[in-house]
């Protein structure tokens, strides 16, 4: 899920641009996957974040001075993280953004799938996905839209079978339940008009 | 009626057999947060601006804001079974409403469900909630009339088919009164009204609809009603939709349609509501920047559209509607100007286009195989009465003035006047129609001519003369006619006349026969005078209606009826009191005790006015 905040989403696109920037110029000199690593280390980061209340007071807490939160965040991750993720947040803090963390990370994110030319795409079935469902939908939606999807699984058996395939708000709903709910609404229209110029008729007759 | 089981059957059998086991495609968004009618959606990033969306709870709702990653949504419908998270469809749509004449006699909200109970309303036909509205070249100058059935307005305020026209007075002044008695007089007029009701009680609508079908409106009226319990977004929606419904009969259909929007002031405060929750700023009175063109474009949806004639071969059907039908001029566009067509496919527009058509189909060869037709889908109107409700007579508030400014004149009522006793209460000095006089009966127009201005300089008078001046004999006429016209004007609601008998009683008036007359005896002496008229002169009556002017002859014999009849009321009226004063002498102390007196007057009220307190305090002291 985004942030709730217009502003805020355009201001973390921002830092996450300039994040990848940086993370492609240093693959580029220096080797690795740093683009990829980046990527990694700001989604854990995301997490730690929606999930750690001591993380997200140390972040965002005003009465935290921001030097004394510079300095935590250097104890806590330097050598833990890559050094660019690391100075990254310095920044951020020093200017005073560090709260837009998970919608940098978000950003990034989506960023680096676009640069990546991947796909996010989630799927919901009634029953997990074999390993050939799951090759076998990879290569649909990558003949329809030619990019490489990374598939987000969610498990629900109240769909009672088929597929929802989501990628991005675009949303193709070949599920059971959905069929079978369109084609109730659809016989009951139709009976209740039915049932209705029926009426009129006896009324007019009358 | 029996339910035929195997009919269903067969439906369902059909119904699966032509399912098609397709995807559902959809662009969805998710709700992030809901409130005061108004809902953030994530994501709908193709999402146009008044695209209609659709809730997972099968609420409907508008998209009014686009933002970098969220839009924001007015709900139409039940928000309060909207929750953050839930699924938000784009339809590809905009907001529409059902038409068509299965809507007539109905009352629907802004969305076109019925709120009447009568079951579901059979019609395919949909139109868009905002329609442009036509320009320049399909339309033409007023000049039809829409008679409301008001003295005081059809003589000289009047309103013609197409026009504008703005009631304007404080809260019970009878603004609403004066629009359901025009609907009431469109009966057998081939008009279709629209009554739309926005943040009125509901019980006030429950009202009209009940007079409305007393009195056989109900037959080409529709009423749409968004009532002071429905979210601000159907209030704001409301006069669009009503227009929507009026705009069917009038572009496909070529009526006359009417439509009531009551009222504006409400409409205005509900888009201002809205306007706040989506965080757009506010401007004066803190409305939002654009509640000008909310009201501009509604109101210019509301056209005379021009008459489209052709010459057409003779067999032509007398309802055909098809252009392709139009016999083209050789010439085209060539053609003298006095034949010229006013489209390529022989096509030509308004009365002037008319004249240019018989013009070409004299000269024509084969003239008795042609004839002009004018095509039934053209000439369609829509007038429009707009209400606006004023705080204490000030019309310089802003959505007043915004008004005031966009319609083609005002018809403005005072609480003064309306406890005066003068009822309809219209103030006659500042209540104007800029367009209307075009389109007003010629016979009307020279019995009523100076009527206005009489009146205006009776006001001045009447307030000089209660000084206590001593007058000279011309102003003390003046003063004495004013009275009687004033008089004369007075008409109690529900109670619409035809023109002919307007035309009448206010000849009657301006042609000096009420001058000797004592004041109170004005009204009594008017209804006898008309049914005089269509008991024993049925013949002036028809004239009136047949001739479109009052000629000398008519003239005459007008004036002998009056002055006959006055004779003979006269007489009678003196016998009456003759009687009485012998009578009353007898009775005298048989008087009614005061008490019974008072209650009979309080009865005799009509109940949508306030008791006067005077009265309804004496009643209770009474009482208790």
């Amino acid at each position: 899920m985004a942030s709730f905040d217009d502003k805020a989403t355009a201001l973390a696109r921002v830092y996450a641009e300039a994040i990848l920037q940086v993370a492609r110029e240093q693959e580029a000199a220096l080797g690795g996957d740093t683009v990829d690593e980046v990527r990694a280390e700001l989604e854990e980061l995301g997490e730690l974040y929606a999930r750690n209340a001591g993380f997200r007071k140390l972040v965002t807490d005003p009465v935290i001075d921001s030097e004394e939160r510079a300095a935590s965040l250097e104890r806590a991750l330097r050598g833990r993280a890559s050094d660019l993720v690391v100075d990254a947040l310095g920044v951020m803090n020093r200017k005073g953004r560090l709260g837009l963390l998970p919608a940098v990370a978000e950003a990034y994110v989506e960023a680096h799938d676009r640069l990546r030319r991947r796909v996010a795409v989630r799927v919901t079935s009634a029953a997990p996905l074999t390993e050939d469902q799951r090759a076998r939908l990879a290569a649909a939606v990558e003949s329809a839209g030619g990019r490489t999807p990374t598939l987000r699984e969610r498990v629900d058996p109240s769909i009672l079978g088929g597929l929802i395939v989501q990628i991005g708000d675009r949303k193709a709903d070949a599920s059971v339940a959905t069929k079978l709910h369109t084609l109730s609404a659809a016989l009951l229209a139709r009976a209740s008009r039915q049932i209705q110029s029926r009426q009129t008729q006896s009324g007019r007759s009358a | 009626m029996k339910f035929q089981v195997d009919e269903i059957a067969s439906v369902i059998a059909e119904e699966i057999q032509q399912y098609r086991s397709e995807a559902d495609l959809a662009e969805v968004g998710t709700v992030l947060e809901v409130g005061d009618g108004i809902a953030r959606v994530y994501g709908l990033t193709n999402a146009m601006a008044s695209e209609k969306v659709t809730f997972e709870n099968g609420a409907s709702g508008q998209v009014l804001n686009l933002e970098e990653s969220s839009v924001g949504v007015v709900v139409l419908g039940d928000y309060l079974g909207i929750k953050a998270g839930d699924e938000v469809r784009r339809t590809g749509e905009l907001l529409s409403v059902p038409v068509g004449d299965a809507m007539i006699g109905r009352v629907v909200d802004p969305v076109g469900r019925p709120l009447d109970g009568l079951g579901t309303i059979e019609t395919s036909l949909s139109r868009p909630l905002e329609f442009k509205a036509p320009g320049i070249v399909e339309r033409q100058p007023v000049n039809e009339p829409l008679q409301t059935g008001i003295k005081a307005i059809d003589s000289m305020i009047p309103i013609g088919r197409g026009q504008r026209e703005l009631i304007i007075g404080d809260r019970k002044t009878g603004k609403t009164a004066i629009a359901i008695d025009t609907i009431l007089n469109q009966k057998g007029q081939d008009v279709v009204c629209v009554y739309v009701a926005i943040g009125l009680k509901e019980s006030t609508v429950a009202a009209v609809v009940d007079k409305l079908k007393e009195e056989g409106a109900m037959d080409y009226t529709i009423v749409v009603s968004a009532s002071a319990s429905d979210p601000a977004p159907l209030q704001y929606i409301a006069p669009y939709a009503g227009a929507a419904m009026a705009e069917y009969f009038m572009y496909e259909r070529g009526l006359a349609t009417l439509c009531v929007y009551d009222d504006l002031s409400k409409q205005a405060q509900a888009y201002r509501q809205l306007s706040l929750l989506l965080r757009r700023p506010p401007g004066r009175e803190a409305y939002p920047g654009d509640v000008f063109y909310l009201h501009s474009r509604l109101l210019e949806r509301s056209v005379k559209l021009r008459d489209e004639y052709a010459v057409v071969p003779a067999d032509t059907p007398e309802d055909a509607t098809d252009r392709s039908l139009a016999v083209r001029h050789p010439e085209g566009f060539g053609a003298p100007e006095e034949h010229r067509p006013d489209e390529e496919r022989g096509i030509y527009h308004r009365t002037t286009g008319r004249e240019r058509a018989e013009a070409w189909l004299e000269t024509m060869d084969d003239a008795e195989g042609h004839r002009v037709h004018q095509f039934p889908d053209s000439g369609g109107s829509m007038t429009a009465l707009p209400i606006i409700e004023t705080l204490e007579g000030e019309v310089s508030a802003y959505i007043p003035t915004n008004v005031i400014s966009i319609t083609d004149g005002q018809i403005y009522l005072e609480p003064d006047l309306f406890f005066a006793g003068i009822r309809p209460a219209v103030n006659v000095g500042i209540s104007v129609s800029r367009v209307g006089g075009n389109a007003q009966r010629k016979a009307m127009k020279t019995v009523a001519g100076s009527l206005r201005l009489d009146l205006a300089a009776f006001r001045d008078l009447e307030a000089f003369a209660q000084l206590g001046t001593e007058l000279d004999p011309a102003s003390a006429r003046q003063l004495e006619r004013g009275r009687r016209m004033t008089e004369l004007l007075k008409q109690p609601q529900y109670s619409p006349y035809p023109v002919n008998d307007q035309i009448l009683s206010i000849f009657a008036g301006t042609r000096g026969f009420l001058d000797d007359l004592p004041v109170a005896q004005v009204l009594d002496f008017e209804r006898e005078l008309l049914r005089h008229f269509h008991d024993e002169f049925p013949e002036v009556v028809e004239e009136l209606d047949r001739e479109k002017k009052i000629s000398d002859e008519l003239d005459e014999k007008i004036r002998k009826v009056i002055g006959d009849f006055k004779q003979h009321f006269v007489r009678e009226r003196e016998a009456a009191r003759a009687e009485e004063a012998e009578e009353g002498e007898a009775s005298e102390r048989k008087a009614p005790p005061r008490g019974a007196a008072v209650e009979t007057a309080e009865v005799e009220a009509p109940a949508d006015e306030p008791a006067e307190p005077a009265v309804a305090a004496a009643a209770g002291a009474e009482r208790s």
